[in-house]
């Protein structure tokens, strides 16, 4: 009896170990664990020598997602941009297809995070900025709490360094609302 | 001590069976909404208008769509085709290059809901590469079979026609990407 009541706490033990491990096998604490999840844009300041702009506006709306099996999405875009008279993508002025561009980004591919580094390294396999397609992309990581932001040295508009603030999305928000008043 | 053991099986029991529950999500099993939550790879992208079959992204679109168990979702397609622009700088490309960018590339965000009784998957748009699709509501038709994920959208982006979306799910392991 003994014997059985042992072999069915161990059993117990181990179906409720391989539960826990569902969630990812990073080590609790790292960076890898706390970057997964969906996040919403606070800010984005592009810093050229000291002179900050925000590229997107200051009500930028943006999103991203890091899975836990290593998958990355960003969608970053200005909330004022004009939209097509034609209300077809393919058919755009060349003003409205300068704003679009100049005025959005989004890219997909896959994560790994350099933990004593701090950075996020990402290989984007498509980006609506052609240039980024197929390249590895590095973001140096600061977490605190449900704030997250990736410093990128190498902006898509060129010279500078851009801070993007992300704020945690919760559960059963839009993530328009997860984002803080500016 | 007998009694020891019988509760702390039971309890043990039972935090096992909450464990695997939690860890299932709250969908019911078998439900749209809950084999649609993953990461998706793009197998292709055809519109159907009036009989006439066009591919919007080209013949080898590289695509991905998020859809995470809390409600949001993230979609990204390209066309790998589109040139790079010489500047080098996103803001600085040419008419030509701007426009082939635009033609050749979408990304949009949100939340969704899942009716499960007539497959549609009503997404909330909150913002697009598109202008025109910030802040809109929309339906797509989701057939999920396994890991194939057929996915019409009766609006696409390039104005008339009926757009069908082939996903396969992403897995956990592989860099990259669907077989085609």
């Amino acid at each position: 009896m003994k014997t059985i009541c042992k072999t069915a706490l161990a059993f117990a033990a181990a179906a409720l170990f391989a539960s826990a491990a569902e969630g990812g096998s990073d080590k609790k604490g790292s960076l890898k664990q706390q970057v997964v999840g969906a996040w919403t844009l606070k800010s984005n300041v592009l810093d050229q020598g000291g002179t900050k702009t925000e590229p997107y506006g200051s009500d930028a709306k943006g999103s991203v997602i890091l899975t836990g099996n290593g998958r990355v999405a960003l969608v970053i875009t200005r909330a004022d941009l004009p939209k097509f008279a034609s209300n077809n993508r393919t058919t755009g002025t060349a003003e409205e297809n300068k704003a679009a561009v100049a005025g959005t980004i989004a890219y997909f591919g896959t994560y790994t995070v350099n933990e004593p580094q701090k950075q996020l390294v990402m290989r984007l396999e498509g980006c609506t900025f052609p240039n980024w397609s197929g390249t590895e992309q590095k973001r140096t990581l600061e977490l605190s709490g449900d704030e997250m932001k990736f410093i990128n040295q190498a902006p898509s508009m060129g010279a500078g360094l851009i801070t993007v603030t992300w704020k945690r999305v919760k559960e059963g928000q839009t993530t328009a609302s997860a984002a803080q008043p500016k | 001590m007998t009694t020891i053991i019988r509760v702390s099986l039971a309890a043990l029991a039972a935090l096992t069976l909450v464990a695997f529950a939690a860890a299932a999500g709250n969908q019911k099993s078998g439900s749209l909404k809950q084999g649609l939550i993953g990461t998706w790879t793009m197998v292709s992208d055809t519109v159907d208008q009036n009989g006439t079959k066009v591919e919007p992204f080209g013949p080898s679109p590289l695509g991905s769509m998020t859809v995470t168990s809390d409600g949001h979702f993230s979609l990204v397609i390209t066309d790998p085709n589109v040139p790079k622009f010489a500047s080098g700088s996103r803001t600085g490309g040419t008419a030509e290059e701007n426009k082939t960018a635009m033609v050749g590339g979408i990304g949009y965000f949100g939340t969704y809901t899942v009716s499960e009784a007539d497959k549609t998957v009503h997404l909330r748009i909150e913002a697009s590469t598109f202008p025109n699709w910030r802040g809109v509501d929309q339906k797509r038709i989701a057939t999920l079979s396994g890991d194939d994920l057929s996915w019409t959208n009766p609006t696409p982006s390039i104005g008339a026609g009926n757009a069908t979306l082939v996903w396969k799910r992403a897995k956990p392991t592989s860099r990259q990407t669907a077989q085609k």
